[in-house]
């Protein structure tokens, strides 16, 4: 019988993440540094209206919450 | 993942096989044809798969999810953050009637138009008579592409009231949490962190303002992310069936918004190219499976996506319409728009002379003017992508670009070339997609191995930003406590588009609302108005049209043919000169500020 061992072995289509080389994770220490200086921009962004919003928001609850045990 | 987009899919082509050429769009219609398809269907898969079988693997996973969320302290959080989120959009879609401004202008007059009409013809509307009257709210209803309004009316044709309408897009929200962890898993995120990452796409403040809205902006940036997670197989090898799905779901995303039409070839581009990448590394010359796999993709998503551009293109004689599309200075198709001067209407005036990525580094770092909604311009990404998406996707590309796959590569380059070649990329709403990718990057990165101090501080960080997220997300003025308090109280008809969104939506519609409640009655609209959904009313009571004011006599007499009762137009419409002739005519309420007329006819 002729021996498709070679062909069989042979993923059909698409199997291939053989990976050639391994490389380092994806981390680096440098990512750390970037995410604590992109934060320090963030929260330093002023957002008056935002936080007033969440305020209101909060005030307004708390507010039906203590007519609510009157 | 499959079985929902070929159960829209289902419902696309059912809704389509009733509603034309014919006119037997209703809901018991639909019912049977629907029961009579998926009831085949199951026989099928009955007879043919094992589904016991596969009813088993779900319950295992279900059960495997589960115990993975209650035993792990981050995905414990981002859990019941994510199920507060869920039932706090419900409860405000089962209270709050549709207030978006696109959702009252086109997307819901739409599925007005076909559910009385029990058919998709275009309805007629002042846009056709362009030159007559000029450009008003309605001139999308007939030009804007609408596969997912398809789900928006089957969403409301069958149970005869819009109330469910307003939670569509919060499946689509919940859908895109599966592809984002389908496609963190493919690329090698631990199954604890690739479900972070589909649940921290989900917490994103413009996901979830999107989540309760009827835009449609949510379920396009889904499908996206279910079309990137079914074309790429991982370690495996990609299925012929995935590569139709894939297909069909971009065909959805065509046939749903002009963009798709640049998202598209953008995807071929990751078929081809993951394609030939995988025969370079196995040293195949399968050149007749590029060919196989782009027409299985490309078939279904011109299939879905093409109606609504050759709809157009029949009617109006420009695909795009109404927009005038001009190449190298040559005119191709004609139109009373410009997509400049659309864009320009809407364009921040903070964001004035900047360039394309100071656009971007302003809009993400969120200076927000009125708080997280559907509709804001100057954020939407939350404080997540600015601080760890964003530079995650940087990092987790130049390690894959490191390893030299280009397969995985592209599964981020190019969504990355769909939010830079998107001309509104500003507005977080139309590029929600690019929140997945950063939630899965992140993923990726966190699920390596870190120092046990660096590794809890990353942890704190992201419950910290999630919890003021999805707090933030939904300190709306919409959604102020005591204006729950009080729409509870009131009864739910009186819970109007009008009396929710005054700065927007004229009194005059909640004028004819309270004149129809009970009674319901034909309402006329005259050219010049915003928004017509609100005429409906609540559980859409009413027939609304649009009659052109072509003469005295053949208006009366098309007023007259529809037994119109009620009639809004503006003060400066074209029907004013017949009114003003006539003795049919009595004006019941007048608003000054937004210059619109409400008149009783008595003809």
């Amino acid at each position: 019988m002729k021996s498709t061992s070679s062909v069989d072995k042979k993923p059909k289509y698409g199997e291939v993440f053989s990976i050639e080389q391994e490389a380092d994770e994806a981390t680096s220490p440098g990512f750390l540094v970037v995410v604590c200086f992109l934060f320090l921009i963030y929260a330093t962004t002023s957002r008056p209206i935002l936080y007033a919003s969440i305020y209101e928001w909060f005030s307004q609850l708390f507010a039906i919450g203590s007519i609510a045990n009157m | 993942m499959m079985a929902f987009v070929l159960s829209t899919a289902q419902i696309i082509v059912t809704t389509f096989s009733l509603g034309l050429p014919w006119a037997k769009l209703t809901a018991i219609n639909l019912v049977i044809l629907n029961v009579c398809l998926s009831g085949s269907l199951l026989v099928l898969a009955i007879t043919r798969l094992d589904m016991l079988g596969s009813l088993r693997e779900l319950k295992d996973a279900t059960i495997d999810v589960y115990t993975l969320v209650t035993t792990g302290s981050i995905l414990k959080i981002l859990a019941i953050l994510t199920v507060f989120a869920v039932i706090w959009i419900i409860f405000l879609a089962a209270l709050y009637p549709p207030i978006e401004w696109d959702a009252l202008m086109y997307h819901l007059p739409a599925v007005g138009h076909y559910m009385q009409q029990q058919s998709l013809v275009d309805p007629v509307l002042p846009i056709d008579a362009f030159s007559k009257y000029g450009i008003d709210g309605s001139a999308w209803i007939n030009s804007f592409p609408k596969n997912i309004e398809i789900l928006f009316l089957w969403a409301t044709i069958i149970p005869g009231t819009d109330i469910l309408v307003d939670m569509v897009e919060l499946v689509f929200g919940l859908i895109g949490v599966i592809a984002v962890y389908s496609l963190a898993s493919k690329l090698g995120v631990g199954r604890k962190w690739a479900i972070s990452a589909g649940l921290i796409f989900f917490l994103t403040p413009i996901v979830l303002a999107q989540s309760r809205s009827n835009n449609i902006d949510l379920s396009n940036s889904a499908l996206i992310l279910v079309a990137l997670a079914l074309l790429y197989s991982g370690s495996g090898r990609r299925q012929p069936g995935a590569v139709i799905v894939a297909g069909i779901a971009v065909g959805i995303v065509v046939g749903a918004k002009w963009s798709g039409l640049l998202f598209l070839p953008l995807f071929l581009i990751i078929l081809v190219g993951q394609r030939l990448f995988w025969n370079a590394r196995d040293q195949l010359s399968r050149f007749h499976k590029l060919a196989y796999e782009s027409a299985i993709f490309l078939g279904p998503a011109v299939l879905f996506g093409s109606y609504w551009y050759l709809k157009n293109w029949y009617l109006y004689s420009n695909p795009l319409w109404p927009f005038k599309i001009s190449f190298l200075g040559l005119k191709i198709f004609s139109g009373p728009l410009t997509q400049k001067a659309v864009l320009a209407r809407t364009f921040p005036e903070q964001l004035q002379g900047m360039n394309m990525l100071h656009k971007l580094w302003v809009t993400w770092q969120e200076f927000i003017i009125f708080g997280y909604d559907s509709d804001m311009k100057l954020g939407g990404l939350g404080v997540f992508w600015f601080v760890f998406g964003l530079p995650a996707i940087f990092y987790t590309l130049r390690w894959i670009v490191k390893r030299r796959d280009l397969a995985q590569a592209m599964i981020f380059i190019v969504p990355i070339a769909m939010l830079l070649l998107h001309p509104e990329n500003w507005w977080t709403r139309y590029t929600m997609f690019i929140a997945g990718l950063g939630a899965i990057a992140f993923a990726k990165i966190r699920s390596g191995e870190h120092r046990l101090e660096v590794a809890r501080l990353v942890d704190l960080a992201l419950v910290g930003m999630m919890i003021y997220s999805t707090v933030a997300s939904f300190s709306t003025s919409y959604y102020q406590p005591q204006k729950i308090v009080a729409l509870i109280n009131r009864r739910p008809g009186k819970n109007t588009s009008a009396s929710l969104r005054p700065e927007i939506v004229s009194q005059a519609y909640d004028h004819v609302i309270k004149q129809t409640a009970g009674k319901p009655a034909n309402v006329a609209y005259g050219a010049g108005l915003d928004f017509t959904y609100p005429l409906w009313g609540p559980g859409l009571q009413n027939r609304v049209y649009f009659l052109d004011p072509d003469g005295l006599a053949s208006w009366i007499a098309k007023l007259r043919d529809k037994h119109i009762k009620y009639l809004l137009v503006t003060t400066t419409g074209p029907e004013q000169k017949y009114i003003k002739k006539s003795s049919l005519f009595n004006r019941t309420f007048f608003d000054q500020r937004w210059g619109y007329e409400v008149y009783k006819f008595r003809g």
